[in-house]
């Protein structure tokens, strides 16, 4: 066997299911719809983007014998404009957020042809007040989106941007009337992600040079110092921040993780420095297992940490996307299949797209 | 402008019986000639009658047949069609597929005719009859069926011989890939053309809509599965053809039992496995480099760790895996093997590839727990593993295949009927080219503009090269950008079919012709009065420079005239002061510039200097 066999088989014991696809363009965004489908968006050097819609293989969704390996490309378009973020809505259904400008687009398969994906509609959304001459800049596009749909079918969309110099905006955007119903300013803060959390009027929000938690009622007016925070110690440049219904979970640049129990997060109850460094900043994740909220994804590198002892034991690196491309390989994303344990997702720059399932 | 015209008279918008009739230039050629393997009635066929419904005989239609590889969904309609349907023209296809070819018919013929009972099927004879119409073509070699007609095959990957195949006919010409891949594999090579600008790529497009896993962490799924089956002490049944995936397999265990150092026996159908190995010796040329490579100190395909079988094995405890023929349990040994271990649920069996419906190997993939094999009923309590190794281009590489042989239109057959609106806007977008998708039966015409080559001489070319890049051709600078514009005399020689563009020195040269000269002058009076002082020379190369603003104004040799330099612009003062008479001169190829000076000169001349 060859030396690029020697991965291969070590492969066998460290994983559980591997797979491996090679896009034609390099992934930037990725979603996972559903237990059957991820979003996908890639774009070239040369600035051309597409949008796809991907099935999971049946080997992992039905488990029949002649079960195919295979993503089959549901539906697709080469899409005329940059994104910085995409959500799932209902019927496969996507909204999409605009790199170049501060709008909307929301994106389907189309009737006639269902392998074609169409923009179905769009909507400029209103910048802060003082800014409204640079609505369409760059520089207040927005970049982190949320959504949530009530059961009685209110959707709403959660969206965050930064208008600079460093002014954080969160707004509250109504799906159906296409207006914001409620917004805010972090006033010279800048804001790392705002998240649902829990229920459609209470979101978290990481801003600021220290991370700071803030847990906002939306029902309720909202105060620069509202009455549960939490911050790091010291000042980093970035954060990333994920949720579930029991832990708030957020990570610097430097490596500063922490975990806040969701039921009083003045102060976490998991603080440490990771023994790795992000100096990529643009690419900094962090993720909570589904089903084990003590199970950390980290990016990039995409290690799985596991936080039930101090310091948190790496238990597993997903090395692929390195083996594939070398060190030019950024990986841009990873996310937790919902239902299998153990089963992730993750993409890099070089079009690389792996799903992998790591054994115990 | 003529047309090129296509029509599928079988996998279009669909896989099976491949049969693509293709006409320009007056010809007309059929693409494959297969058999689809769902049918047992005349649908198994490509429909012919498109074309004997045109009153002519399938001899006198069809200028020749190309086909692409072995396999039957491509060759399996091949003796039928000439046969029993009468076509007696020339037949082309690589050596290996030649030499394979009559094997899988006699086989699948074996399997229709004693096992199912068929009638009217074709005979042994008529398979050898039809083999011996071939005509075997070389990689990369240029064929010429007749004075228009030329072929050219490339390497095509998929299976053992399989070629795409330009076809020319006088300056339309296509490119049909039959099956092929782009990512090699542990034995052969991947699919590669040259940048031939056919007017059409016609290419399959079975895994179109998908983007595959890759074919190491097939390869890994394959070794995990088996190796755990063999660790509890099961046996484990791949159903293989005799030549095709099952070497691939066998090159991938034989290494991975070589670095593991394994010692769980391995067999192979004994009788096609000699005539697998001789065939691959036979086609090394055929292979990937590793494989040539190695087979100067050892045959590749002479396994270490793999042995022939025998029948007396089946029975034998523990573990083992057997590699049997034929490859959808239909038959044979692979079927023998099964009724053994069908009902021990340690055991494994791995289909590697499709199975028709119908077979057992299909039943058995759809789940089927209990299967009648010769009247006995058989329970289903082995695990079956479906791992499908076929070698096969997906949505990227399609577009590495555009990209590589750049043509200006795009058709795609062998795939799914549905669902290829998003690969024709992606071909679109990113070609800027057409994209078709025609049913069986369905005609898709082409118009194709017709291309004249052109040669061009060197001083020409060099010329022009100086003058649109500003800098004299180098090994980095020697093409020249599409906004050139080239001064020169097309010629066509009347005893050959040669154009070329010449200097007009070259042209008068070559066919004894003086040259003339068309000159012409003009006298300008320069009006008002000037200045004792008045530099006239000055004077007119401001005003030259506003006027032809890329001009380079140099003064004569004599001081008493100017030239543009490159041109045949010349300006001469008869007479200074007080009056100044300025003659003009240029020849005919710088009339544009001469033009302009006589109707311009007088008035742009500076008023200030002028004595009022």
């Amino acid at each position: 066997m060859d030396d690029d066999d020697d991965w291969l088989i070590s492969s066998l014991e460290r994983y559980e299911q591997l797979f491996m696809y090679d896009l034609s363009t390099p992934v930037h965004l990725m979603y996972l719809a559903s237990d059957k489908g991820v979003w996908v968006y890639g774009q070239t050097l040369a600035n051309k983007r597409e949008l796809s819609l991907l099935t999971l293989p049946t080997k992992i969704t039905n488990k029949e014998i002649t079960g195919g390996r295979d993503f089959k490309i549901s539906a697709g378009a080469v899409i005329p404009f940059s994104i910085n973020c995409i959500q799932e809505m209902s019927n496969q259904q996507a909204v999409l957020c605009n790199a170049d400008k501060r709008s909307l687009h929301w994106w389907r398969e189309d009737e006639r042809s269902p392998d074609l994906l169409v923009e179905i509609a769009s909507s400029i959304v209103p910048p802060l007040p003082h800014h409204k001459e640079c609505e369409t800049a760059r520089s207040q596009c927005i970049t982190h989106i949320d959504y949530w749909k009530s059961e009685s079918n209110d959707q709403h969309l959660l969206l965050g941007s930064n208008s600079p110099p460093d002014d954080g905006h969160v707004q509250i955007y109504d799906v159906v009337s296409h207006s914001v119903s409620w917004e805010t300013v972090l006033d010279k803060t800048k804001l790392h992600d705002a998240l649902y959390f829990g229920s459609p009027h209470q979101i978290v929000l990481c801003s600021g040079n220290y991370g700071e938690i803030l847990v906002v009622d939306t029902r309720e007016p909202f105060s620069a110092t509202p009455t549960r925070c939490s911050m790091d110690a010291e000042t980093h440049d970035d954060y990333a921040l994920s949720c579930t219904s029991n832990i708030i979970g957020t990570l610097s640049d430097a490596g500063s993780l922490r975990l806040y129990d969701s039921r009083s997060y003045e102060k976490p109850f998991y603080c440490c420095t990771m023994p790795t460094t992000f100096h990529s900043s643009q690419y900094l994740t962090l993720t909570i297992s589904p089903y084990n909220d003590r199970l950390l994804g980290l990016h990039p590198g995409i290690i799985i940490y596991d936080t039930t002892s101090m310091p948190p034991k790496a238990i597993f690196t997903h090395d692929g996307h390195e083996k594939e491309g070398a060190e030019s390989v950024k990986v841009h994303g990873h996310i937790w299949h919902q239902s299998i344990p153990r089963l992730l997702i993750s993409a890099g720059s070089d079009g690389g797209l792996h799903m992998w399932q790591y054994n115990e | 402008m003529s047309d090129i015209r296509i029509v599928p008279l079988g996998a279009g918008q669909d896989v099976g019986r491949s049969c693509i009739l293709v006409s320009m230039g007056g010809k007309n050629i059929m693409f494959d000639c297969g058999m689809h393997m769902g049918y047992n009635d005349e649908r198994r066929f490509p429909d012919f009658t498109y074309i004997t419904d045109t009153g002519q005989t399938l001899h006198d239609y069809i200028n020749c047949v190309i086909l692409s590889h072995f396999h039957l969904d491509h060759c399996g309609a091949l003796p039928y069609f000439t046969e029993m349907c009468g076509y007696n023209g020339p037949i082309y296809m690589t050596h290996p597929t030649k030499a394979i070819c009559p094997v899988l018919l006699e086989d699948f013929r074996r399997v229709c005719v004693d096992k199912k009972g068929e009638q009217n099927f074709f005979t042994s004879q008529m398979i050898k009859d039809c083999m011996r119409k071939v005509i075997t073509v070389n990689l990369h070699q240029c064929v010429k069926v007749d004075d228009q007609l030329e072929i050219k095959a490339y390497y095509a990957g998929h299976v053992l011989g399989a070629a795409m195949f330009h076809v020319r006919v006088g300056h339309q010409s296509v490119v049909y890939t039959g099956d092929y891949n782009m990512t090699p594999d542990r034995h052969l090579g991947s699919a590669w053309i040259d940048r031939c600008r056919p007017d059409l790529l016609i290419t399959e497009s079975t895994y179109a809509t998908t983007i595959r896993d890759s074919k190491r962490c097939r390869e890994r799924d394959f070794l995990k599965k088996l190796h755990e089956c063999l660790e509890r002490d099961g046996k484990v049944l791949i159903p293989v053809f005799a030549l095709g995936r099952a070497q691939e397999l066998c090159i991938l265990l034989e290494s991975y039992w070589e670095r593991m150092n394994l010692k769980y026996p391995i067999y192979f159908s004994t009788g096609l496995t000699e005539k697998a190995n001789h065939y691959y010796k036979l086609f090394i040329s055929w292979t990937n480099q590793k494989i040539k490579n190695t087979f100067i100190h050892r045959n590749m395909f002479d396994f270490k760790h793999i042995k022939a079988f025998d029948r007396s094995y089946i029975d034998q405890p523990g573990p083992m895996i057997v590699f049997a023929t034929p490859g959808m349990l239909h038959a044979g040994l692979s079927l023998q093997i099964f009724k053994k271990w069908a009902e021990d649920e340690k055991n494994m069996l791995i289909m590697p590839g499709y199975c028709v419906p119908g077979t057992i190997g299909h039943k058995v993939l759809s789940g089927t727990k209990k299967i009648e094999i010769d009247k006995k009923l058989v329970n289903i309590r082995l695990s079956v593993q479906y791992m499908s190794f076929s070698a096969h281009a997906d949505a990227k590489g399609i577009m590495q295949l555009i990209q590589l042989a750049e043509p200006k239109n795009v058709l795609l057959v062998h795939g799914e009927a549905a669902k290829m609106e998003f690969l024709r806007q992606k071909i679109n977008e990113e070609f800027g080219i057409h994209c078709y998708m025609p049913a069986n039966g369905e005609t898709v015409a082409i118009a194709t503009t017709p291309s004249i080559s052109v040669n061009m001489s060197s001083l020409l070319f060099k010329r022009a090269l100086e003058e649109s890049i500003g800098a004299p051709p180098s090994k980095r600078l020697c093409s020249l950008p599409n906004s050139a514009v080239v001064d020169g005399l097309l010629v066509m020689k009347n005893e050959v079919i040669e154009v070329s563009l010449l200097t007009h020195k070259e042209v008068s040269d070559e066919i004894g012709l003086t040259r003339h000269k068309l000159k012409f002058s003009q006298t300008l009076t320069l009006d008002g009065h000037f200045l004792p002082d008045s530099n006239i020379l000055e004077l007119l190369t401001t005003s030259i420079n506003k006027l032809v603003p890329d001009s380079k104004v140099l003064q004569t040799k004599e001081g008493y005239g100017l030239e543009l330099s490159g041109t045949s612009v010349t300006l001469s003062i008869a007479q200074f002061l007080p009056q100044p008479l300025v003659n003009l001169t240029w020849e005919l190829q710088d009339d544009h510039i001469g033009s302009i000076l006589v109707m311009n000169l007088v008035r742009t001349i500076p008023r200030a200097l002028i004595m009022t």
